[in-house]
């Protein structure tokens, strides 16, 4: 009994469209660079961003603000998980469609995404449009600038600074917050001969404050002027990283410091509920904190140990990459963008929403920033401490592929120390780690 | 009876069907390739090019968006295998299996066994017990994060009112494998249990009134007939157990991510912050077939010493 020629002419035009169906689904994203136009007639540009809870909110509001404020683009933002997921999500899209037009990094990626050739040089695109960059702070702009050329824009900074619960120092008679290592020790000391309920430091292993205070003490993280002379090769954090270790066993083996892992969530809860006096942190949750603490937040400046003197910070944060290979319409409509986010009145507003601070000069004078810093004066702290940052090859800042394991590394290594390890051999492994990280990540760009 | 018996009949069917064959004539297409064209597509599309892409890669360095950038021979297996960190990823693989594994099976088969009963009301329990499979790991690990605080969570306050130390969860090396294993377990209680309880539910009562006559009591029950007859299920629920603990990553990354200080940094963790953090695919991809190979060897000698016990109906 055989199969009709029909029935089996049937089965392969089934195949044949069921193969259609998936490869079509593949051949979709080889269509990227093309505008997206909305029905309504405006060009759609993706914004992929990190921000998320109450730093979304206000992000949201920038986004529907510029969407508002003129008629000819429309930009869809989307949380894109962290930096270093929204990064690696953006690498595998290799700008096809649905993939970002802009896409906000840490200044983490920044290294990673130079290598990967997907992102426009901001520059070229400063001139094109005669955008104008006078007014963006020389520290952000000198963070980001690589051979000269500025691979993205700022537009959200940030830096590690102290936070702490003022009514516990005062009431052990710290009004003034102190500077140094040692100092803080003292505190911490006199907190816990006073009151019971409360650990006087509390702690998280968070790589970024712990090389913003390698930096703030002077040292370079990495080799060859902090990468920029030329590629780094390894680390370059040991003396002072021993010394911050050394001072947080210290700490530990004193009673006074309790450990939060590697989890900022935790620690900021464990803060505003009053568990722990103080604790460092990016000052992009400041806002947050102090919102959601029944006490008075302090924020302070990050240590250094005595002796040393405070270089500052580099210019952490986040900012603005432009894919490359966009089309004319699309590169206006992000340079627009750009153009609304980085203005003085956008940029105060964004500040005094979330704990980033302003990246242009225009910012400060604005009434909206000079109302926030006279009701918030703990906000300011941040920017001060980057506005006074020596302007060094040690100020300008790490400049790695490898930095987000270089912070995990640190961030293990911390985490030895909180559970008994010595402070030596943490470092070392430490160092060991991202080094051999370092050396297999240039051999991929070596050709 | 079971698998020699079943081997024999098909055998003779085979032969039967030859037989059949032989007189046909043989120009006819072979339709099956058609029927399993697009699955066969599908497969090595997603699967087949993958893998053959990831051993490729695996011995070469690559630039941070994946291209092959320069031939390596065998160093990135090199460098896992002398590296600390990996070594001790693999041990704390090992030993999270190990926790998890045995005490998921035997867990949900007690459950299970204790709530096949027809009992009123037991069909509350079994919606309680299978319940966890309804809840992504994500919420799962909000809500377990919260239990696990240092200061604020429940775990420690009943740990103080008993007049302990607080103890760090999730931040203390010593016991952050086993809080994530804990976790774990109450995991994947929901869907081991849900298919031994199938596997309970299709033995026939009259097994039980046999060991009725015969007068045994319940562990006799349990030992000559219950495991028995629900061997398939628990064959398959340790199989799927283990390739899942070995593959495990959203309670990592949830909870600990992979601290502290890399004592729940298991394998594939590493492997997704190698490939998708830190961008060394090459690394990733040496991994990845290590892994493969592990869980390869693994599911064979499993299947090898479990399979004269496994009794199919």
């Amino acid at each position: 009994m055989r199969k009709s020629f029909g029935k089996r002419l049937a089965a392969m035009v089934v195949s044949v469209l069921m193969l259609v169906t998936v490869l079509g689904g593949c051949a979709d994203s080889a269509s990227g660079g093309n505008s997206v136009v909305t029905s309504d007639g405006k060009v759609q540009i993706s914004f992929w961003h990190s921000m998320s809870g109450n730093n979304q909110e206000v992000l949201d509001q920038i986004v529907e603000g510029f969407n508002a404020s003129q008629d000819q683009y429309v930009v869809v933002a989307e949380n894109q998980g962290s930096y270093d997921e929204s990064t690696g999500k953006f690498f595998n899209m290799a700008n096809g469609a649905g993939s970002a037009h802009i896409i906000q990094i840490g200044e983490q990626n920044l290294q990673s995404m130079i290598d990967s050739g997907m992102i426009a040089s901001i520059s070229d695109l400063i001139e094109k449009y005669d955008f104008d960059d006078s007014d963006l702070l020389e520290q952000v702009v000198n963070f980001y600038t690589v051979n000269d050329t500025l691979y993205v824009m700022p537009f959200n900074c940030s830096s590690p600074v102290v936070y702490y619960n003022k009514g516990v120092f005062d009431a052990a008679g710290y009004t003034e917050f102190p500077s140094t290592f040692e100092g803080i020790s003292e505190a911490a000391a006199a907190i816990a001969a006073q009151n019971d309920s409360i650990t006087p430091v509390g702690m998280y292993a968070y790589g970024y404050a712990l090389d913003q205070m390698v930096t703030n003490m002077g040292g370079y993280i990495i080799n060859n002027e902090n990468g920029r002379a030329s590629r780094a090769t390894e680390v370059s954090y040991q003396d002072q990283i021993t010394q911050i270790y050394d001072w947080i066993k210290s700490l530990q083996d004193a009673g006074y410091l309790l450990n939060y892992g590697t989890d900022g969530t935790n620690t900021i809860s464990g803060f505003t509920q009053q568990q722990i006096g103080m604790f460092i942190a990016s000052s992009a949750s400041a806002r947050n904190v102090i919102d959601s603490s029944e006490f008075e937040v302090g924020i302070a400046p990050l240590p250094v140990p005595e002796g040393v003197e405070a270089q500052g910070v580099y210019a952490g944060g986040g900012a603005l990459c432009a894919a490359a290979g966009m089309d004319e319409q699309t590169e206006a409509g992000v340079m627009a963008f750009f153009e609304y986010v980085t203005s003085p009145e956008v940029q105060a507003e964004w500040a005094s929403g979330t704990g980033y601070f302003p990246i242009c000069h225009g910012a400060y004078e604005t009434e909206t920033m000079q109302n926030t810093y006279a009701e918030l004066p703990q906000l300011e702290v941040a920017a001060q401490q980057l506005l006074n940052s020596q302007v060094n090859s040690i100020t300008a800042g790490p400049l790695l592929s490898q930095l987000p394991q270089l912070r995990t590394d640190l961030q293990s290594a911390l985490e030895a120390v909180f559970n008994g390890s010595d402070v030596a051999s943490a470092v070392e492994q430490a160092v060991s780690s991202t080094n051999s990280a370092i050396t297999s990540a240039n051999e991929g760009v070596a050709n | 009876m079971g698998v020699k018996t079943m081997a024999r009949k098909r055998k003779a069917q085979n032969a039967k069907r030859k037989q059949g064959k032989e007189l046909k004539p043989k120009k006819r297409l072979p339709l099956w390739i058609i029927y399993l064209l697009p699955s066969m597509l599908i497969f090595i599309l997603f699967v087949i090019y993958p893998f053959i892409k990831t051993i490729i890669t695996s011995f070469f360095a690559t630039s941070n968006t994946g291209a092959l950038t320069q031939m390596v021979g065998f160093s990135n297996y090199i460098s896992l295998f002398t590296s600390e960190t990996y070594l001790h990823s693999l041990g704390t693989t090992f030993l999270y299996t190990i926790l998890t594994v045995p005490l998921t099976v035997i867990i949900s088969l007690m459950l299970a066994v204790l709530s096949s009963s027809n009992l009123p009301g037991m069909g509350v329990f079994r919606t309680i017990f299978s319940s966890t499979m309804g809840i992504s790991v994500a919420a799962g690990s909000v809500f377990w994060n919260l239990l696990f605080h240092p200061t604020a969570g429940l775990l420690n306050r009943i740990v103080q009112w008993f007049g302990g130390e607080p103890i760090g969860w999730l931040t203390d090396t010593n016991f952050a494998i086993y809080s994530i294993a804990a976790v774990s377990i109450w995991m994947n209680i929901g869907f081991s249990y849900l298919v031994l309880m199938g596997g309970l539910k299709n033995i026939d009562d009259s097994h039980y009134e046999s060991v009725e006559i015969v007068g045994g009591g319940f562990f006799y029950r349990l030992r000559k007939v219950t495991i028995p007859l629900i061997s398939p299920s628990l064959f398959f629920v340790v199989t799927i157990s283990l390739i899942n603990a070995f593959q495990s990553f959203g309670l990592i990354d949830m909870l600990t991510s992979g601290g502290p200080n890399n004592s729940t940094n298991l394998m594939v963790y590493k492997l997704y912050n190698d490939a998708f953090v830190n961008f060394r695919f090459g690394l990733a991809s040496a991994q990845g077939i290590i892994l493969f190979i592990l869980i390869f060897l693994i599911s064979q000698l499993q299947t090898k010493l479990t399979e004269r016990l496994v009794t199919y109906q």
